[in-house]
């Protein structure tokens, strides 16, 4: 399988305080990767720096062997990477429609008819809902817009931060078994978490950040036996 | 107040509302979209007038084309104005609003120097009355309120159904989430920054094919749209829309009751009153 | 991020010391014209210098000549009507404003960007409306007339204008002194903390809107002043003159004198006021010429000109090693 994704050596920094410290990590074509870790790790960060919203202090990101870390985010979803921002950040004054044609903004219109069937086939209830406003969905529902949303972009890579946030577990499943469905079409996925159980339960590697830094790396299958991992982050 | 007296300054008051409309319109926008308050709105309005002026008076072009030239022109001037004296101080909102100051005074002055203090009147494309009900109406007026309706729709049309809208609505709501999806946020300052002077320059076209055009007929309109948006919701366009026509109408009648001066502190008053109280006005979200 | 250390400051010391003592030798070398002048620029620093407080917070206020006319009617009033000495109603003018300021701060200071500015504008017209409007105790759009000067103090009787004029550079000179050594206070740190981010200094335990409402009635209370030595300077006064333009052009007398320093707004105010006079020829042009300038310092010298003497010698390079927070509004 060739690289999606690499970044190597990732340093961020917010002013003068570093959020991110050397972090290198490299995501398979069709693969799902996971960053878990605590609150303040780090890991929102580099999806950040990955769309472009972001810049980093140094290091290099490479996308399908070009370098992305110096580009516009419109640049950088015009290339195939799709955000799904933490809490969501649905458009909340538009409608849901419309939240869809923000997502497909930089396609021409011709192509997204099958995108937009393919994303009702995923979350059936958006269908329904088309003309509601955003805001007023439910915490759950604007997860499935954001998801769509994403969708819509065409990506080849879907950057997910913490859908997991805020839901209850029944949906978390839904989330989960979508971002599954989803990568089976071929999307890379890679999936930041505080909730290390989903994380492992979709990713094939996981990453652990620690205060910015990656503190283990390994397949999901393996790290689910290792000590640490099992005490901090799986609660066991 | 007998029926005939309060139809026509009813009547006067919706023209002059949608005037208002127009140029609120293009105020709200700017704010609610790229966060400025743009002091030389007044004087977009003003280089409005003056350029349907020069040319339908002075070089007889159609009054029609000289109107969509005289917008386009002015529209133009914002972008520029938009890309390259805002754009390179766009986080610094205190040295922004200098800027605007900065140029609304420039503006006054060019046109000073150029077509020089006094009024200029545009001549009548449509002449004569239409009288109805005991009212009065100029053709003139009526063809602004037209005008001005259709520029309205037009804009809900532009902003809810182009793709261009939709990103104006997006970078409005989420700026950061709108860049990663494409939605950026310098072409929509541009834009956005564009068509509020073409807004204001439409209100000033049509105000001066009504009136008078001359260098300093920007500053009160503008001080009154201040107070308009913050009545309607700063950022709202129907809240532009309504404060607009409530203005107008307040104008209209506080005017014949109880004298400009009265009437023009009436408006200040409501304002104050709802920053303190209401500060995001009839319309406006949060 | 109060930008003053002691080291740097001996420069600009010794220029003040020197500019000083010019000043006070000025009525003995130029003509009563340009004493004029200088009273005026006197007065306009003072007006910018109190402004400037409220900037650095991030709060543009619109409403300074509104209580430069409180000041300025209220000491007028009590002397012409109640026969009270101006050395007494000059204060009484101060309060007056602090105590309006107060009143006026607690609703509106809550506000930040253009919502204070609107409402510090509206807040102007209406002063100014009501100031027009009522001719009984206003003496209506003309104003009043015959302001008696300020009464004696021994040989000074203020017939001549150099009374009036070390008069007003005294109280000048008192502005800036109480300014700077408030901007050194522990206040002034907490007010350029609150102008970088009021959001980051509430949640630091700041008491934001006490500042707030601490910064504006000091403001406010100098613009009282100047008001009042204002009305009994020029004896005559009529609301126009404290409208728009000058809320603009004290806005301007900041931002191009430069508000990383107290002295910033004063220099801006006094070349402002002071140029116009030199070029009177080319008056047509000049607001033109000061529109221009006014945008090639916004985007080129955004320290204002205060911050030449520092860009020249290349210790400012970027716009964001310019020590204020003037950038940064609500």
């Amino acid at each position: 399988m060739s690289t999606l994704l690499e970044l190597k050596n990732i340093t961020v920094h917010y002013g003068m305080a570093e959020a991110v410290r050397s972090v290198s990590l490299a995501l398979a074509e069709g693969e799902i990767i996971t960053l878990i870790g605590a609150n303040g790790a780090g890991k929102s960060t580099i999806l950040k720096t990955i769309s472009g919203v972001k810049k980093p202090t140094t290091g290099e990101i490479w996308f399908r062997g070009e370098r992305i870390d110096k580009l516009s985010p419109e640049k950088i979803v015009a290339r195939g990477i799709a955000h799904v921002p933490e809490r969501r950040r649905i458009f909340p004054y538009m409608s849901v429609n419309d939240n869809l044609k923000a997502g497909a903004y930089l396609r021409k219109d011709s192509e997204i008819g099958p995108d937009l069937e393919n994303v009702f086939h995923h979350f059936s209830l958006l269908k329904q809902r088309l003309g509601q406003m955003a805001g007023t969905l439910s915490g759950g529902e604007q997860q499935m817009l954001a998801m769509a949303r994403g969708l819509m972009a065409g990506p080849s890579l879907m950057l997910l931060d913490e859908p997991s946030l805020g839901l209850a577990p029944l949906l978390v499943m839904e989330v989960g078994n979508i971002a599954t469905e989803i990568n089976k079409q071929g999307v890379g996925i890679i999936l930041v978490e505080q909730n290390a159980g989903m994380a492992f339960r979709l990713a094939q590697k996981a990453y652990v950040l620690e205060t910015g830094s990656i503190v283990l790396e390994g397949d999901t299958a393996e790290l689910l036996n290792d000590q640490r991992v099992k005490e901090k982050y799986l609660g066991i | 107040m007998e029926l005939t007296f309060f139809l026509q300054t009813l009547i006067n008051g919706i023209q002059i509302g949608f005037l208002y409309v127009l140029m609120a319109l293009g105020l709200t926008l700017i704010f609610g979209i790229m966060h400025l308050i743009n002091f030389a709105h007044g004087q977009l309005y003003m280089l409005g007038g003056f350029f349907l002026w020069w040319l339908f008076a002075i070089h007889h072009v159609n009054y029609v084309l000289a109107i969509l030239l005289a917008v386009i022109i002015v529209a133009a001037i914002g972008f520029i104005v938009e890309r390259f004296l805002l754009r390179p101080i766009r986080d610094q909102e205190l040295y922004v609003m200098c800027m605007t100051i900065a140029l609304g005074q420039f503006f006054e002055f060019g046109a000073r120097t150029v077509w020089g203090p006094l009024d200029k009147a545009i001549p009548p494309i449509i002449p004569g009355i239409i009288k109805f009900a005991g009212v009065a109406i100029t053709y003139k007026r009526l063809m602004a309120v037209v005008v001005g309706i259709a520029l309205v729709i037009g804009l809900y049309l532009f902003i809810q159904r182009t793709k261009a809208g939709l990103a104006m609505r997006a970078v409005e709501q989420d700026p950061e989430v709108a860049t990663t999806y494409g939605m950026g946020i310098n072409r929509t300052y541009a834009l956005v920054f564009s068509l509020g002077a073409l807004l204001a320059a439409a209100s000033g076209a049509l105000m001066g094919t009504i009136m008078v055009v001359n260098p300093v007929m920007g500053t009160a309109p503008m001080l009154k749209s201040f107070m308009i948006i913050i009545l309607g919701g700063m950022g709202s366009i129907p809240g532009a829309i309504a404060g607009g026509l409530i203005v107008g109408l307040m104008d209209s009648f506080f005017s014949s009751l109880f004298g400009i001066d009265i009437a023009y502190i009436f408006v200040f008053v409501v304002a104050f009153t709802f920053i303190i109280f209401r500060p995001r006005g009839l319309f406006g979200r949060g | 991020m109060v930008s003053t250390k002691l080291r740097s400051n001996m420069g600009p010391l010794i220029t003040i010391a020197a500019l000083l003592i010019v000043l006070l030798v000025m009525p003995t070398l130029v003509s009563s014209y340009w004493i004029h002048v200088l009273i005026l620029m006197f007065l306009y620093g003072i007006l910018a210098v109190s402004l400037r407080q409220m900037l650095i917070l991030g709060q543009v206020s619109f409403a300074h000549p509104a209580f430069m006319a409180i000041g300025a009617y209220t000491s007028t009033m009590l002397v012409m009507n109640l026969g009270l000495p101006f050395w007494f109603t000059i204060f009484l003018a101060g309060f007056a404003s602090g105590i309006v300021a107060f009143l006026l701060g607690l609703p509106v200071l809550r506000l930040t960007g253009p919502y204070f500015f609107l409402a510090t504008f509206a807040f102007l017209e209406v002063v100014r409306m009501i100031l027009t409007h009522y001719y009984v105790p206003f003496g209506g759009p003309m104003g009043i007339y015959n302001i008696p000067p300020p009464n004696p103090i021994g040989p000074i009787n203020f017939s001549s204008i150099s009374h009036f004029y070390y008069l007003i550079l005294i109280v000048f000179v008192i502005t800036l002194l109480f300014f700077y050594s408030l901007e050194r206070s522990r206040f002034g740190q907490s007010w350029h903390a609150i102008g970088q981010s009021h959001v980051l200094a509430e949640s630091l335990g700041v008491n934001v809107m006490g500042y707030r409402v601490l910064a504006f009635v000091i403001a406010c209370f100098f613009a009282g002043i100047a008001g009042a030595c204002y009305a009994h300077y020029m004896t005559h006064m009529s609301p126009m003159e404290f409208g728009l333009t000058l809320s603009v052009d004290c806005i301007v007398w900041a931002v191009v004198g430069g508000m990383g320093s107290v002295f910033g707004p004063a220099v801006g105010a006094g070349i402002l006021t002071f140029i116009p006079q030199v070029f009177k020829s080319t008056a047509e042009y000049e607001a033109g010429l000061s529109a221009v300038i006014f945008i090639i310092i916004i985007l080129f010298l955004p320290g204002g000109l205060i911050s030449l003497p520092q860009v020249i010698s290349g210790r400012i390079k970027k716009r964001e090693d310019i020590v204020t927070s003037g950038g940064k509004v609500g």
